[in-house]
């Protein structure tokens, strides 16, 4: 997935200062920080995609800042600093080609589901779980259909954002 | 990039002494069905009524009777979709395993071999068809129903639980609204 410039030896994010000790707290900071790499990789998505996927990159686009939004005001209303969207990210793949743009969709989409999963994981509220089942949800919806607009196999994934 | 999720470890301590309490009253040899109550030990710790199932458990028929019917779908419906058929069939059935594994953990049992109880559900499909043979829309609507159950189950669930029922019930909607429809499917 798209990772800020700084460390480019490693998969982690440079360590945020304002990441909050709590897990529910910190998986929802994390699930932002993702939303805002998405939202960045969706711009260079939608550059190289075929038109016949406009609609699908609009609709993503829209699903992620929409989770955005709401994540951003969920953090504040508990008093926590929200993660802001990094100056660059660091491609995790050349996209140069529309198969290629499809490709970092998915993993995007992936990602994302990863870091929605462990917010309903850590979440302490039923409220905050099924916000992270929606999204959760939304992502698993969306990779299939770039999978499918990639003609990939399989279309469904078992365990979205799970590594059972 | 992000910390891949863990593992509960286990149920809160606030939860334990009902378990433990029942867990005496019901004895060993009712041992998985009192540690199944571990999300609702503490509602039900008092009254005197039966055990409630461990929610997991119709979870799990769903996913093999979910597996069966796309199964059978598969060797009766349009040979184009027999493909994505055989594909929903075979993720309910990964569904059960994880769901079998689960509850095996919970009940603090080991988990079953593959060969014992992970496996009816495909070896019932094949064997064992229903009598009307299924239709896509039947597949369609079991899979639809299983999605919203999960859906509304998950976030009663906390740690794992919540999680793995989250990605389930995202993979049984994704399966009914893209996995078997056409590309140009609902958007």
């Amino acid at each position: 997935m798209t990772s800020p410039n700084q460390p480019p030896d490693t998969d982690q994010p440079t360590p945020d200062p304002d990441r909050p000790e709590d897990a529910d707290q910190a998986a929802l900071f994390d699930a932002l920080a993702t939303e805002h790499g998405a939202i960045y990789g969706y711009g260079i998505v939608s550059a190289h995609v075929m038109p016949e996927q406009n609609e699908l990159v609009s609709q993503a686009l829209l699903e992620h800042r929409e989770r955005r939004e709401a994540a951003i005001a969920m953090l504040t209303e508990r008093s926590v600093k929200v993660p802001l969207p990094a100056a660059g990210y660091q491609l995790p793949m050349a996209v140069t080609k529309s198969t290629e743009a499809a490709k970092f969709a998915i993993q995007m989409e992936s990602d994302c589901a990863v870091a929605w999963r462990a917010v309903m994981e850590q979440a302490n509220s039923e409220q905050d779980r099924a916000f992270g089942l929606t999204a959760l949800t939304q992502c698993a919806v969306t990779a299939a259909r770039w999978r499918q607009v990639l003609g990939a196999w399989p279309v469904i994934a078992a365990f979205p954002g799970g590594n059972e | 990039m992000l910390p891949v999720p863990s593992h509960d470890p286990g149920p809160d301590p606030g939860d334990m002494p009902a378990l433990s309490r029942r867990r005496v009253l019901l004895g060993g040899g009712r041992g998985l069905l009192a540690l199944a109550l571990v999300g609702t030990a503490a509602a039900a710790c008092g009254s005197s009524g039966p055990p409630e199932p461990d929610p997991l458990e119709a979870e799990l028929a769903a996913a093999r009777a979910d597996s069966e019917l796309a199964a059978a779908a598969a060797k009766v419906g349009p040979p184009a979709l027999a493909p994505a058929l055989i594909e929903v069939s075979a993720e309910r059935a990964r569904h059960a395993t994880a769901l079998i594994e689960e509850l095996s953990r919970a009940a603090g049992k080991p988990t079953p071999t593959p060969g014992a109880e992970t496996t009816p559900a495909s070896a019932t499909a094949q064997s064992t068809p229903p009598a009307p043979p299924p239709r896509l829309q039947d597949v369609v609507a079991a899979l639809r129903r299983s999605g919203e159950n999960a859906a509304k189950l998950a976030p009663t669930l906390s740690g794992y639980r919540a999680g793995l029922l989250g990605s389930i019930a995202a993979a049984c909607t994704t399966a009914w609204t893209v996995g078997l429809s056409p590309a140009e499917g609902p958007r």
